[in-house]
């Protein structure tokens, strides 16, 4: 909250107001806007051109060369391709993996993270230690394990493939949304936990209902995160889930590469890139706010 | 004066509330210890034992020792994809270390539309990683189809082969890469040089440091430890580099941007030696345990 508040002020490190008097500074000042300019427009045109590319024409995409700026605009072909794909299908396997992928991590690291901050039974320490530890090996060495897992479960030996199972089991544990739930949570004093336990309170319930509904903020963040990284997560789920009919909208990205045409391909690629820019520009102060809390989120 | 058999009842009174705090507490992080378990630290122990069996299929055999290792190393495209696994690393420090340092410190000085900055800075960020891979495939299409290609003709530059260049197509890889993560880093230098103390930069004024001295005795301080954390992060990340090159060049021209992570995936799946895979894991892991190793001894000397 501090941050926030300080970040909105204009406050700048080099040159100060004194200095923009100065007309050596000013022009210094535009030349640090104009690069900054340059920067946004790299992240803002590839971005820009799939929505361009997407209404554009068949017969003006695979014109040689390309047209930067369009010059036919057609949008039945978004329903077109909606259709032709039966689109809904895989966003329907979105949303079901994305709802148990949201639920699971903040449900269970939200608990851990409480645990850990709040009620420290004798040992956690060590093992938050432990996990957090282990959490920071390499990713590429435990992918090939967890996969064989996955086929051949140690309990009963099943088989998860084809089922959305190993995404929350994934999901569940995240070393990072432990450490934001459990710094979140040493912020609030703990005489509130203390009073609640002396009138009474059973732990499941302090934590239903003093902690949940104090920790709105951190349970957006880590929200908005689990659902855009669901959202994009594309190699589990395609490892995972060999059926067609069970593909989340990232998957099918992939996989139509080589079955689509170019500019049917854009408009498949806008669908993907929508959702994820309607959550960006609703709530993009939480967003921005949430890597300024966060710090250690790739 | 309280009896020692007093003494004794307070301290079980005490007693009670403390153990079911530790049952209550241990029952509550129960699932988060199965998960750490079964996701975490299982594979990491089975993805070590079994690099030391034959497998067929995802079934152990027999044991062999470092039988598979010695397979994967004396193997002769091994150097070339671990030297390529290194070539991402230093690319992607090359190319994408400084700039969100410089963005951040460029940011921190504006005063007009320092929102939209943002915003747009960190858009990248939120896109699905595979449609960044995807668009960035086609920006990159060679001939004269492709949209790099076309701008570069405006220029009357020839067409350029991007990825399709054994030489190159691991940079312009890594430049995608950077393109869809430069953002977040850059934020989280933008929100420590906020949380600068507006003293300091009084004192430096009254002091009469200029731009140079303030850059370099007040912001960059203030960056370091990030910058360390981050230099850190970014070679462990990158050196495990594996969904880009598989979705943007499938490994190719001919191994050319293959990476180690990508050749234990292509062991797995493509030709069912999980063993080898689960053998090209731990090495990668090996050697990222020594990277980490020499620079954090080389960081505290540096300190000392």
């Amino acid at each position: 909250m501090k941050k926030r508040a300080i970040d909105n002020s204009l406050f700048t490190g080099l040159i100060n107001d004194m200095d923009m008097k100065n007309p050596k500074y000013k022009l210094i000042y535009i030349c640090v806007l104009l690069i900054l300019c340059a920067v946004c427009v790299t992240t803002i045109f590839p971005t820009l051109w799939i929505f361009m590319s997407a209404f554009k024409s068949t017969e003006e995409f695979l014109q040689i060369p390309p047209t930067i700026i369009p010059r036919s605009f057609q949008p039945h072909k978004i329903v077109e391709v909606w259709g032709m794909l039966s689109f809904g299908k895989y966003l329907k396997n979105s949303v079901i993996i994305i709802i148990g992928t949201w639920i699971c991590s903040v449900v269970f690291n939200g608990m851990a993270g409480y645990v850990f901050s709040k009620v420290k039974p004798l040992g956690s320490n060590f093992l938050f230690k432990i996990i957090f530890f282990t959490m920071l090996m390499p990713a590429s060495m435990n992918m090939i394990p967890l996969y064989v897992e996955f086929t051949n479960f140690p309990i009963l030996g099943i088989n998860f493939t084809n089922t959305y199972i190993p995404l929350f089991m994934m999901s569940a544990i995240s070393a990072f949304d432990i450490l934001l739930f459990k710094n979140f949570f040493n912020s609030i004093p703990t005489s509130i936990v203390e009073a609640a336990r002396v009138d009474g309170a059973s732990q499941p319930g302090i934590f239903l209902r003093i902690i949940l509904p104090l920790s709105k903020p951190i349970i957006v963040v880590v929200s908005i995160f689990a659902i855009n990284g669901a959202w994009g997560n594309f190699f589990w789920p395609y490892m995972i889930l060999k059926k067609e009919s069970l593909q989340p909208v990232a998957v099918m990205l992939y996989n139509m590469q080589t079955q689509l045409s170019a500019d049917k391909y854009m408009v498949l690629m806008m669908f993907s890139i929508v959702p994820p820019l309607v959550i960006f520009f609703l709530l993009s102060k939480h967003i921005i706010g949430g890597v300024s809390i966060g710090g250690v989120k790739g | 004066m309280k009896t020692k058999l007093e003494n004794q009842k307070l301290s079980i009174k005490r007693l009670k509330p403390m153990v079911m705090k530790n049952i209550a507490g241990w029952l509550m992080l129960l699932p988060t210890v199965v998960f750490a378990y079964f996701i975490i630290w299982r594979p990491i122990v089975m993805g070590f034992y079994q690099s030391l069996f034959d497998m067929q299929g995802s079934t152990m055999l027999e044991f062999v020792g470092l039988e598979n290792y010695k397979d994967i190393i004396t193997d002769t495209n091994f150097t070339k994809v671990l030297f390529n696994t290194f070539k991402y690393t230093g690319f992607s420090l090359l190319v994408g270390f400084l700039p969100p340092v410089i963005v951040a410190i460029l940011l921190n000085e504006v005063r007009h539309i320092r929102a939209f900055f943002k915003t747009a800075i960190y858009l990248p960020v939120v896109l699905p990683g595979i449609a960044v891979y995807m668009l960035w495939y086609y920006l990159y299409l060679p001939g004269e189809s492709g949209l790099l290609n076309t701008i570069l003709a405006s220029f009357g530059i020839d067409p350029q082969p991007w990825l399709q260049d054994a030489g190159t197509s691991i940079l312009w890889i890594v430049i995608t890469m950077t393109w869809q993560s430069f953002g977040g880093s850059t934020l989280m230098y933008l929100a420590a040089l906020q949380g600068i103390n507006r003293e300091l930069y009084e004192a430096a004024e009254i002091d009469g440091a200029g731009m140079r001295k303030r850059l370099r005795y007040i912001m960059l301080p203030e960056i370091y430890p990030i910058a360390l954390l981050l230099f850190i992060r970014q070679i462990i990340g990158v050196f495990q580099v594996m969904e880009q090159p598989l979705a943007m060049t499938g490994g190719g021209p001919n191994g050319a941007s293959t990476s180690l992570a990508l050749l234990a995936y292509k062991y797995a799946f493509e030709y069912f030696q999980f063993d080898k895979a689960m053998a090209t894991g731990v090495i990668t892991f090996i050697i990222l345990v020594m990277i980490t190793g020499v620079y954090l001894v080389l960081e505290k000397k540096m300190n000392d």
